[in-house]
């Protein structure tokens, strides 16, 4: 018996991928609009990539302790408050997390952003291991549900911080 | 640079990251959409749809390409999403019978009029030889004319083994031979 892939090879010697029945190109106006929308739409991804950045930047400088928070205190003569000693200093994210506006911070309150079919899958993930996750996340990215999957991830980082 | 630092490229505002992945993956991709529903038009508000897709979403897809442990591949995600939308095309227009879960077939796939006269006889020949395999045998066998497109990739798009495709791209290899002969068709 021959070898499969052999086989497989001597078949596709026959009918070879760049076989002229299969290829086939865009239209150029097609290839227009695309390019059009991708050039359009690169200005809004530069201005959240600067802004994630500066954030991260932000919460980094925080956590470190190498700027100050600005004082609540009147300032004398234009001079700056005292300096905040870093161990005091609540981080970005802790107090990002612990605002009062719980109305809108609480996933619990925010229930347009809960995609379809979210529901269900945290109930069947609710004591699933850390793999079961990712092969459900791999799953819904595959079928194309970007927002289904985007949900979970963030569910998922939540429950395996260290993941 | 591969196709998910080129997505990562575009995640920062940089046009060009997209154009060179377009036109690294536009033809490969436009095939396997325009083989699968024959009609110039859909092929162009399918393959429209997908580009759309990834470009608007382009900020949460490359979440998915940063985060190691997914090992997220694009290529495979985007042939997948073309796939769907072919498949709820073959649903809307009843081409699509269905005689089980995952044991689908199409009631006819004829091709497109505007190709020359040759090239029509060979797709009739095709069509005819393809008709009796399942429909998971068409999507492997033209999943896998694209070039750059590997088994392995092919088998990640469709969610099965990479044998599992060999062997279906095989079954289709091997029912289209006498499509060849009968035209002598060469392709080139």
């Amino acid at each position: 018996m021959m070898d499969p892939d052999k086989e497989l090879a001597l078949l596709e010697k026959e009918y070879p991928k760049s076989h002229r029945a299969w290829i086939r190109d865009t239209p150029a106006d097609l290839d227009d609009r695309i390019l059009s929308l991708a050039a359009r739409h690169a200005p809004y991804l530069q201005a959240t990539h600067q802004l994630k950045e500066e954030q991260a930047r932000l919460k980094q400088s925080l956590d470190d302790g190498d700027i100050f928070l600005p004082t609540t205190r009147p300032l004398k003569g234009g001079r700056p408050g005292p300096r905040i000693p870093p161990q005091l200093l609540e981080s970005w994210s802790d107090s990002y997390e612990s605002m009062p506006s719980a109305s809108i911070r609480s996933p619990a309150n925010r229930r347009a952003t809960v995609p379809p079919g979210a529901k269900q899958l945290l109930v069947s993930l609710k004591n699933a291991k850390q793999q079961t996750w990712l092969n459900t996340i791999a799953d819904i990215v595959k079928d194309g549900d970007i927002e289904l999957a985007s949900y979970l991830l963030r569910r998922y980082r939540t429950k395996f911080p260290h993941g | 640079m591969t196709d998910e630092e080129l997505l990562q490229h575009y995640a920062m505002g940089h046009s060009e990251g997209m154009t060179e992945l377009y036109l690294r993956l536009k033809t490969g991709l436009y095939s396997y959409i325009y083989n699968r529903v024959k009609d110039a038009n859909l092929a162009d508000d399918i393959m429209q749809d997908v580009w759309s897709k990834l470009i608007t979403e382009t900020d949460r897809i490359v979440e998915f390409v940063d985060d190691d442990v997914l090992q997220f591949s694009l290529r495979p995600y985007l042939y997948r999403m073309a796939g769907n939308r072919v498949t709820d095309y073959y649903r809307a227009s009843g081409r699509l019978q269905s005689l089980g879960d995952d044991e689908n077939y199409l009631v006819s796939d004829m091709p497109d009029p505007t190709q020359s006269l040759v090239d029509r006889e060979f797709a009739y020949c095709l069509e005819r030889r393809m008709r009796p395999l399942r429909l998971k045998l068409h999507e492997a066998f033209w999943l896998t004319r694209d070039e750059s497109m590997t088994y392995k990739q092919a088998a990640l798009a469709l969610g099965v083994a990479t044998e599992t495709v060999k062997d279906w791209v095989k079954q289709v290899l091997k029912a289209i031979r006498p499509c060849r002969e009968e035209y002598e068709y060469d392709g080139s």
